[in-house]
């Protein structure tokens, strides 16, 4: 026990020894999550738009204006030539573009069809499916009035038309912010980075150093010296978890649930990370390949479990993998503690799975290190 | 001459040092095409098979055609077919399904006599991009519903109403991915993504190394210049991230068969440029910092992150707030991100590009001179 306390105390004592790295670590899980939170977003707003109107009419000056008063679009262009709203889309200054043709207003009073072309930049991203939906429901909508007025006019008053209201409630979020997910994403993303670099760079430090012989030739147990290594990234995980709070608490997220029980089931989660460390630091020869072997398992980690995009629309291979990532799981856990406010008697399922993997993934990093400083 | 001289003899000894760790090398060239294939995977245009509980509580023809449209639609899948409201919210607490669709009874009734029928969508707000597309998705589906109702109803009650062609057509183009396949717009833009996120990591190394070793002393008092040193420094990460963005390219186009549009040549020549922006990013990390881990977590914050979010890469930079919107610009990976799509989907040339070009010319000599300039004054 005592020569526990002695090596742990060397852990410590050497983590704070680097002033710069403890302001890193915060800088990376703090900071970062709070720009994230504050600008990532998947909501498509204020998408530029160049209008070209060719017809110049009430009517198409009405349509334009429907786009105006979106928040998903900014009619920001009017560019004059199909060659400038050519370079306009080309350049990425506009996302989409919307042209009304010179017969607009014409074929509308003669109760013939219009046309509005739209014309998308399917290179930008995701959002180009997104701008074209809510572009041609914008237009829908629009010609679904003039449809109904000539109705009338054909048939006279029809009487009541039967519709379909669909009322949409969003639960534990009712505004749908994205701010809530994605602060919840990247602290469990931040929890994790934090489990897997610590442990890994310590030991292949020692070993570059040459110091892991000193170690060795101490009368340690390889238990307690693992312990040594593991115990101070457990502790300084979850302070800078603690300490990453603010970002929820100045975000305004709430946080339902219990949070000591989001701590107790954030040190389950760092089993499985400090394993991957564990594992990583003890094939690693020196500090770049700890480095390199870690983030050849965080970033493919952090694809597969749901933190950028949905797991549900991934093709099946890599949603059987995303079953095998501990990640999955604690972000539905911190999601599920934060937001929904749910317990134990709900999350057992996940917590369980998630222990699973943590003690499968740790105990391949003990034996590892066992055989490797036995 | 004699600058050169030193300068390639540097080259040849980082390069001797990067050969001797095959694990290093190996991993920096296997990792991006990893990565590749991951990401392309796994990020899909659209999100499908939504997980969907519905309660029926009409039970009639038209509520059962309405959950028929939804399902139909393919973007939703049936997880559970509940009897009570309390199973859907226990249901969303777990996690289990992401929408709930309640049907009230009445439903029929209503329509029948020409008043408006409500439906409830209930909705995991936690996972808020699914639930914003999962809304939108059932707003278009009701739409198309409440149409076909519409129309029939007009018909049974007018005796046949003429089918009236829509007001205004909507004429979609979608330009230079006319597919609107995903794979062929998340290719070019992980050439901007990975070769800022693996080669800054290497160089990140390449001065602080030394510095922790000690053998820096040696280079101090050798009569090499700063700036030969550096540039010695980092021409085999050059080579390496020249290499990495060649198989990228070569993968993409074998494996993904993603098009170049434009010219292959004009790509591979501003991925230089591009090549020398992150390295030299990594550089100056590598000059500033006193120790490894620390250079390591540095690159991250500067290169990885911003290269991942603040790039265009998968979030649109128009919808973010205008200070962040001013933060991207700070970050070379925009820029080339510009150049990889616009040379890639649109076929664009330098007569398009340059200003990206440039800039990012300008940004790699830029760092190379700051590098250059606090290594000469550091002392070690």
């Amino acid at each position: 026990m005592r020569r526990l306390g002695a090596a742990t105390r060397k852990e410590f004592i050497q983590f704070f020894r680097h002033r710069p790295l403890i302001v890193l670590v915060i800088w990376t899980i703090a900071v970062e999550i709070a720009i994230c939170a504050y600008s990532i977003t998947y909501d498509v707003t204020h998408l530029r738009v160049a209008v070209q109107d060719l017809d110049g009419s009430e009517a198409s000056r009405e349509l334009i204006s429907r786009f105006a008063h979106t928040e998903s679009f900014d009619v920001r262009y009017r560019p004059q030539s199909a060659r400038e709203l050519e370079a306009l889309l080309e350049t990425g200054r506009a996302t989409i573009g919307l042209v009304i043709p010179s017969d607009f207003s014409r074929r509308l009073g003669e109760g013939l069809p219009a046309s509005a072309q739209l014309l998308v930049d399917g290179s930008s991203s995701n959002s180009a499916l997104i701008a074209l939906g809510h572009a041609t429901r914008i237009v829908r909508g629009y010609a679904g009035e003039i449809d109904l007025d000539r109705l009338r006019v054909a048939v006279g008053d029809p009487g009541p038309i039967p519709t379909l209201r669909n009322h949409h409630r969003a639960w534990y979020n009712p505004t749908l912010r994205s701010v809530p997910f994605e602060v919840v994403a990247m602290l469990t993303l931040g929890v994790m980075m934090i489990a897997i670099i610590l442990p890994a760079a310590g030991l292949a430090w020692e070993k570059e150093a040459g110091t892991i012989e000193q170690l060795l030739v101490m009368p340690f147990r390889p238990w307690e010296l693992m312990a040594a290594k593991v115990l101070p990234t457990f502790g300084v995980s979850l302070a800078s978890l603690a300490l990453a709070l603010w970002v929820p608490w100045w975000f305004e997220v709430p946080i339902r649930g219990s949070l000591p029980l989001f701590f107790a089931l954030s040190a389950v989660f760092l089993f499985s990370g400090l394993g991957l460390g564990l594992l990583w630091g003890t094939v690693a020869e020196n500090l770049q390949q700890a480095l390199l072997l870690s983030f050849f398992t965080l970033l493919p980690v952090m694809v597969v479990s749901g933190v950028i995009v949905p797991v549900e629309s991934m093709p099946r291979p890599i949603q059987l993998l995303s079953l095998l990532s501990p990640l999955t799981y604690y972000l539905e856990i911190g999601l599920g503690i934060f937001l929904k406010g749910v317990g134990l008697e709900v999350l057992w399922p996940r917590i369980l799975a998630m222990g699973g993997l943590g003690v499968g993934i740790f105990a391949l990093g003990i034996w590892r290190f066992g055989r490797t400083m036995g | 001459m004699r600058s050169v001289v030193r300068l390639l003899a540097v080259a040849k000894k980082e390069m001797r040092e990067l050969l001797r760790d095959p694990i290093t090398l190996g991993i920096a060239i296997v990792l991006p095409l990893v990565m590749m294939f991951l990401f392309t995977y796994a990020i899909t245009l659209d999100v499908r098979e939504i997980r969907l509980a519905v309660l029926d509580e009409d039970g009639s023809p038209q509520s059962r055609e309405y959950i028929d449209s939804v399902l139909r639609s393919g973007y939703f899948r049936l997880q559970a077919a509940v009897r009570n409201v309390r199973t859907i919210e226990r249901l969303l607490d777990q996690g289990a399904v992401r929408v709930g669709l309640v049907i009230p009874a009445g439903f029929s009734r209503n329509l029948d006599r020409g008043r408006p029928a409500d439906v409830q969508t209930l909705l995991d707000g936690s996972f808020s991009n699914t639930a914003i597309i999962a809304s939108n998705y059932l707003d278009a589906i009701t739409e198309a519903y409440i149409a076909r109702l519409q129309e029939r109803a007009l018909a049974a009650r007018v005796g046949g109403v003429p089918r009236l062609a829509p007001a205004v057509r909507v004429e979609p183009r979608v330009l230079y991915n006319p597919g609107l396949r995903s794979e062929h717009y998340v290719v070019p833009g992980l050439f901007a993504v990975i070769l800022m996120a693996f080669p800054p990591l290497l160089t990140a190394l390449a001065v602080v190394r030394e510095r922790e070793r000690g053998s820096i002393l040696q280079i101090r008092i050798s009569p090499i210049r700063a700036w030969e040193f550096l540039g010695g420094k980092l021409l085999p990460y050059c080579a390496v991230a020249f290499l990495e963005m060649v198989l990228l390219l070569a993968a993409g186009r074998v494996w993904f068969a993603a098009p170049v549009k434009g010219s292959v040549t004009l790509l591979l020549g501003l991925s230089v440029l591009y090549v020398l922006c992150t390295v030299g990013i990594g550089l100056v990390v590598s000059t500033v910092t006193r120790s490894q881990v620390v250079a390591i977590l540095l690159s991250i914050v500067l290169t990885l992150m911003p290269a991942f979010l603040f790039s265009g890469f998968l979030f649109p930079i128009e919808s973010m707030p205008a200070v962040v919107r001013g933060y991207t610009y700070v970050f070379p990976a925009r820029y080339f991100m510009d150049i990889a799509r616009g040379i890639s989907l649109k076929g664009l040339g330098l007569e398009r590009l340059w200003p990206q070009a440039a800039i990012l010319l300008a940004y790699g000599a830029t760092l190379l001179v700051v590098a250059s300039v606090i290594f000469a004054r550091k002392r070690d």
